[in-house]
């Protein structure tokens, strides 16, 4: 990375070198990584212990008969939404690494993630009326929405860091086929937050 | 080292700077607050947190969107006015294509949020709003002096955005507000356009003023146009929408205006216009809060 410290001077903003921002961001991500995987492990632990796995006999999940179901097919739909919003960030990044500006393709992106957003909170709002909450349901409904709401919080983030990167870009052109690294950081961690939401939907929903 | 191939320009953009210009920071908050008061009007009882943050989102999307198309369509006038020139698209610090994405997208987000969340009615005005300003109003800047006119209708389509929002329906207090934010920007944009009418004349907007360097005709229509809203703005007290508190006040504060504008009448220099464009300023918020904190 030798033209890292000689393009920095038109780039006063940019303090790290690009190799050091992406080593930041991923030692972030791990530990992120180790936050989720202590949430989702608590919750498997708690429903082992409360109700047992699907193939053993007395198995019963949501644990009571009026307690109410999650909307899976629904979340399935809105998985696909996640998945898309992945995907039209790398073609953003793809853009940009050709020397556009990638800009419609962010803006795909913050709407598929707002989307995403909306519909979880649709989610929520529903199963409030059903009268699932943080405290009735026990294990069911508290890691239902501490797991759900502490990911669509990473998601909100997300769309957030995506608006910055989509204002930055229209307004300073910031990002060059040589130098994006706040674009490449930000991909980095969108995919991530995609990747904890299969194992989320996996565990929570289908299992 | 050379400099990156796409960097556009020299100047250095200050990002924040920029975006507020684009947007019209000012205007749109000033959109989002008369939204707000036709919320507020329009809602009884205790107040819908979720549906009031997703009408004010939405409308500020939507406007903030409609300043940036405004601003791509007129990248070229704005160059040859002093007031408009720094603007990051005639300045050269943004790309057309850019602004036009973004005008676009903020539109249609700010439309989804409204949609999504209040009803298709507000969505549909908001919707007329950035079509008006942007397809009718924008274009017609430059082939008619009637441009004031219509330029009103988006700029007083706001409040019936929050009113419609709250409410579901239209009825005669969300037009009444409808009317007295129109009547009330009569007077306020003919005292801007004769301070700026040299301005406005070197990048060839059709204005009245432009042709009234005496500025008598101009501040007879202004003084008309506040008369007009004085009248208008005693109307929701007068049917028995508000108060008589709300009546007086209204009263009080329409003379005020009608003897700035007089003023103007008699002594046609800029700093009277000013008085009256600031006076104008003052007048709206004091109205629309007493008709707020008077509300029956």
């Amino acid at each position: 990375m030798s033209t890292a410290a000689l393009t920095h001077d038109s780039h006063d903003h940019q303090g790290a070198s690009p190799a050091t921002a992406k080593f930041g961001m991923i030692m972030f991500l791990i530990s992120e990584a180790m936050l989720f995987a202590g949430l989702l492990g608590g919750y498997f632990v708690l429903r082992w212990a409360e109700n047992g796995f699907p193939w053993q006999p007395n198995h019963a999940w949501p644990p009571g008969k009026d307690t109410a179901h999650l909307p899976v097919f629904l979340t399935s739909i809105n998985t696909v939404f996640l998945l898309l919003s992945s995907a039209t960030f790398h073609m953003a990044e793809v853009a940009v690494k050709k020397g556009k500006s990638g800009l419609s393709w962010l803006a795909v992106t913050i709407f598929l993630g707002s989307l995403f957003v909306g519909i979880q909170c649709y989610e929520w709002w529903h199963l409030h009326h059903e009268g699932l909450w943080f405290n009735t349901g026990g294990v069911y409904g508290s890691s239902f929405f501490v797991i759900t709401g502490f990911h669509g919080l990473h998601v909100v983030i997300g769309v957030l860091l995506i608006v910055w990167c989509f204002l930055r870009q229209a307004f300073t052109r910031c990002f060059t086929p040589e130098r994006h690294i706040a674009l490449e950081n930000v991909a980095l961690y969108w995919h991530f937050v995609d990747v904890v939401w299969i194992c989320v939907l996996t565990l929570l929903y289908y299992v | 080292m050379k400099q990156p191939a796409t960097a556009l320009h020299e100047p250095k953009a200050d990002l924040l700077a920029d975006l507020s210009e684009l947007v019209k920071a000012r205007l749109s908050l000033l959109v989002l607050i008369t939204t707000l008061v036709g919320f507020l009007l329009g809602w009884r009882g205790s107040i819908p947190w979720v549906l009031l943050s997703a009408t004010l989102l939405g409308t500020a999307l939507c406007a903030c969107g409609a300043a940036a198309l405004n601003q791509w369509w007129e990248r070229d006038v704005d160059t040859r006015m002093k007031r408009t020139a720094g603007r990051p698209l005639p300045a050269g610090r943004m790309a057309p294509a850019d602004a036009l994405l973004f005008g676009l997208f903020f539109s249609f987000f700010g439309l989804a949020v409204l949609f999504l969340f209040t009803n298709p009615r507000a969505t549909f005005l908001a919707f007329a709003t950035i079509a008006i300003y942007v397809l009718v109003y924008t274009p017609m800047k430059r082939l008619s002096s009637l441009n004031t006119l219509v330029g009103a209708i988006p700029g007083a389509l706001p409040p019936l955005i929050g009113w419609v929002a709250a409410r579901g329906s239209y009825s005669t207090e969300g037009c009444l507000l409808f009317a007295i934010l129109w009547f009330w920007q009569m007077p306020h944009f003919l005292a801007i356009a004769w301070m700026y009418r040299d301005d406005y004349k070197n990048a060839g907007f059709v204005m009245l003023t432009a042709r009234d360097t005496e500025g008598a005709m101009t501040a007879r229509q202004a003084l008309l146009y506040a008369v007009f809203l004085l009248l208008v703005s005693l109307l929701p007290a007068i049917l028995g929408y508000q108060s008589p508190v709300f009546f007086f006040g209204a009263l009080v504060f329409g003379l005020a205006f009608i003897a700035c504008a007089v003023a103007f009448l008699r002594r046609r220099t800029c700093d009277s216009a000013r008085r009256l464009f600031f006076a104008s300023i003052l007048y709206l918020p004091l109205l629309l809060g007493l008709m707020v904190m008077t509300q029956r």
